[in-house]
């Protein structure tokens, strides 16, 4: 009869622990910074601004509001993933772990090239965008 | 502060996916009809009321996060009880501007 054994002992990690200040641990700080600055700003116009459709094209056509926009949604997309990332890989070493990564960086363009779509349907009337 | 950490993180990411999911509405035939109904329902009361149990989990969130990066950066120690403190009294305070600037939003 199989019995299961439960280790009480710490995973042991067949690569080399990461080291104390990695490309992924500045960024996380960097977008940190980036996101009080972006989320804040995004947070004040949004609050002043009686959401509408007509409204956010108007606002838009201002190219400053585009690059805001785009800087907001990389930056937390990053942060975001990035963070979750650092959650899950304490969980799961090894192959799973790329395994994770690998998902976590398609799902991260993915939401990416989401959030611009649905900026692009207010700049250029996306298709399915039919106003009045 | 280190689990209020990593849970508020996981939160604001899943709003960030229910948000992009609303502004989706964009995006569907007759879109612009779809997103300004949207727009008018999400006025109501009781998601503003919402949105600041949210900006409570973002200030949270945001002012640890800076508390970490002046510990990583500024000599000062992690778990700090006067940078703890300073940052739960920074963001009740942010989150009492928030709803008094919003209460008129909620009580019409």
């Amino acid at each position: 009869m199989a019995t299961e054994h439960v280790s009480t002992e710490p995973p042991v990690h067949s690569e080399p622990l990461q080291p104390a200040v990695s490309w992924a641990w500045v960024l996380q700080r960097f977008t940190a910074i980036l996101l009080v600055v972006f989320l804040g700003g995004h947070l004040w116009v949004e609050h002043f601004m009686n959401t509408s459709v007509a409204v956010v094209t108007e606002r838009l056509r201002n190219g400053i509001f585009v690059v805001l926009d785009v800087g907001l949604l990389v930056t937390v997309v990053y942060h975001g993933l990035n963070g979750l990332h650092g959650i899950l890989k304490e969980t799961w070493d090894g192959a799973r772990a790329r395994w994770v990564l690998y998902f976590l960086l398609i799902l991260g363009m993915f939401t990416v090239f989401w959030g611009m779509d649905i900026l692009w349907a207010f700049l250029y009337h996306h298709p399915f965008l039919v106003i009045g | 502060m280190f689990i209020a950490h990593r849970i508020s993180g996981l939160l604001i990411l899943g709003y960030l996916y229910l948000h992009l999911i609303l502004l989706s509405a964009v995006l569907l035939p007759h879109g612009a009809k779809h997103f300004n109904a949207v727009a008018g329902v999400v006025k109501a009361p009781l998601f503003i009321g919402a949105d600041l149990v949210l900006f409570g989990i973002v200030l949270v969130h945001g002012l640890n996060g800076i508390r970490l990066i002046v510990a990583d950066f500024g000599g000062m120690i992690r778990s700090s009880r006067l940078g703890i403190w300073l940052t739960m009294t920074t963001a009740a305070l942010l989150l009492g501007l928030g709803v008094l600037v919003l209460l008129p939003d909620i009580v019409r």
